[in-house]
């Protein structure tokens, strides 16, 4: 297996007004990864999954696709930038004569949160520094919307397009953005289709579906694209119990092709047999992490051995 | 004269009623067009994420349009049109196109306000898998957003649309030319008529009413069908 991740995310941190989300979230994914995400409620888990396509934009921190940076090249945003400049050298100097005992991460902390706080990166930094940003934004940044052509979304409420057949929710993306003629669209739509059982419904409108039809199409419109991975937000959330399982039975098929994939999910079960990995949030951090066997079996964490003793 | 004259009278000018009935559709009609494209690039970039500064400066200029059309009355409008902004057309022998563009850039500042309700009304969801798939949100507007607002606020539009339908009688307070002659929209000929003979004011203000009552008869029937085609659509 690849050992460069696909997806890295550096130091993220959202917050809603007042309201802190994430408070400094740090993972990496590797190709053909399996990452399932559990937590309680308002823990930050989607907010964390929406952010790694920038359907929600960080307040702070990096998302890198691929080797790409995704986020925007506001100086703020990275650490690393900040470093490079004068001011943080100088600043970092200072607090060390100050404070000469100081931990030098606890130390880069704090200078880093003074900078942000007083803006002082636009007050003292010339056009070395510029350059600088400059540099790093041309090598490494990418618009995301050619990102999430290879990052592939399913949502709790499926949104499915409401104004398109079913063939035309799949064939819209890959012809609108010249991936695919229509043809090609089309025959590889009808390929998915009826891997699903569900060819029929080709030229139906959203509206005539049922719960666990429109899931699966919803997943076979991100498949559509051939996206590297799949990122599952609470995708059976949504869904009357009786349909949950047709939809988890395609993400398990869909696992074992080897698809990269991020998965939400409140369905323990699921993510103990489909993930090679579980993140479980609290509070806005990653709060443990592990091999699905050891955390749900021996968890480390009491907050996590709380919240599996309510929801096993 | 009796009133069975004064109908007599009425069908000898029918020709004229025609005429000053396709004027008013004519002034109607293009208006609405204008109307209708204005008020989705209003509506769009009122809508649009101010994150860039291109889409600011847009959005303030959309906001100050708004207000200034909204704020002062329709004929005061198509007088300041008539007489300054488009008076180069006082030199031309067709002059349509001022009461045209004046009623379209009206009704586009309320046309957006309309649709922009509509795209309000539209699931966020919907933008977020446009989006997901990669693609623009642009295109994401015009391919999914735009279609399914379009259908909420059909019935509004409509309502607009007759109102501006109606609203066209108030053209008679400018001289209009077609070809280098003069024409009518159809309260300026009903207004003509009666100075010429005052006995027929009446009769001719009821003749005037029962045709814009038929036109947006039809419109509503237009409306429903419409409606009804766009439900199918989804079945």
């Amino acid at each position: 297996m690849n050992d460069k991740p696909l997806i890295s995310i550096k130091g993220l941190y959202k917050y809603f007004d007042k309201l802190q989300v994430l408070k400094g979230v740090s993972t990496e994914i590797k190709k053909g990864e399996k990452v399932a995400i559990i937590g309680p409620s308002g823990s930050g888990k989607s907010t964390m999954l929406r952010c790694i396509n920038l359907l929600e934009n960080p307040t702070y921190g990096e998302i890198w696709f691929e080797g790409k940076l995704l986020t925007p090249i506001d100086p703020y945003l990275h650490f690393d930038v900040i470093k490079l400049s004068n001011t943080y050298q100088k600043q970092l100097e200072q607090y060390l004569v100050e404070h000469p005992d100081a931990d030098p991460e606890a130390a880069s902390e704090a200078v880093i949160a003074d900078i942000k706080k007083n803006d002082l990166l636009k007050k003292n930094e010339g056009g070395a520094y510029r350059k600088a940003i400059k540099a790093l934004f041309q090598e490494n940044f990418q618009n995301v919307d050619i990102s999430r052509r290879d990052i592939g979304m399913v949502f709790q409420h499926f949104n499915l397009f409401n104004n398109l057949t079913v063939m035309q929710n799949l064939t819209l993306a890959p012809v609108e953005l010249k991936l695919k003629t229509k043809e090609e669209a089309e025959a590889r739509a009808l390929e998915l289709l009826t891997r699903i059982g569900l060819a029929d419904k080709a030229n139906v409108y959203p509206s005539t579906l049922s719960g666990g039809q429109k899931q699966r199409i919803a997943i076979v419109r991100a498949l559509a694209m051939n996206p590297k991975v799949m990122l599952f937000d609470e995708p059976t959330s949504a869904l009357d119990p009786e349909m949950v399982g047709e939809v988890l039975d395609l993400i398990k098929q869909l696992a074992d092709t080897g698809m990269t994939m991020v998965i939400v999910t409140h369905e323990m079960g699921f993510a103990r047999e489909v993930a090679d990995r579980v993140l479980f949030m609290d509070g806005g951090i990653i709060a443990e992490e592990g091999k699905p066997k050891e955390l749900f079996a021996n968890p480390q964490n009491p907050r996590t051995k709380e919240f599996l003793s309510k929801v096993l | 004269m009796s009133f069975l004259e004064k109908l007599a009278y009425a069908w000898e000018l029918r020709g004229l009623f025609a005429q000053s009935l396709g004027i008013s559709l004519l002034i109607a009609l293009g208006a609405v067009v204008i109307g209708f494209v204005i008020g989705v690039l209003l509506a769009v970039i009122r809508i649009a994420p101010k994150t860039n500064p291109v889409v600011k400066v847009l959005d303030g200029f959309a906001q100050l349009y708004i207000t200034i059309i909204r704020g002062t009355p329709t004929m005061v409008q198509l007088l300041i049109m008539y007489s300054s902004i488009l008076v180069v057309f006082k030199y031309l022998g067709t002059n349509l196109l001022v009461p045209i563009i004046a009623f379209g850039v009206n009704s586009g500042a309320y046309m957006a306000e309309i649709i922009r309700s509509g795209i309000n009304s539209v699931d966020v969801g919907q933008m977020e898998a446009g989006r997901s798939v990669g693609l623009s949100w642009v295109t994401t507007m015009r391919k999914i957003i735009i279609p399914q607002a379009i259908k909420v606020v059909i019935p509004t539009i409509f309502n607009e649309i007759i109102i501006l339908v109606k609203e066209t009688s108030v053209v008679s307070v400018i001289a209009l030319r077609a070809g280098g002659n003069q024409v009518w929209d159809l309260m300026g000929l009903v207004s003509k008529m009666a100075t010429a003979k005052p006995a027929v004011y009446n009769t001719f203000l009821y003749i005037g009413a029962l045709i814009y009552l038929t036109v947006v008869l039809l419109l509503t029937f237009l409306q429903k069908m419409l409606e009804k085609r766009m439900k199918k659509n989804e079945r």
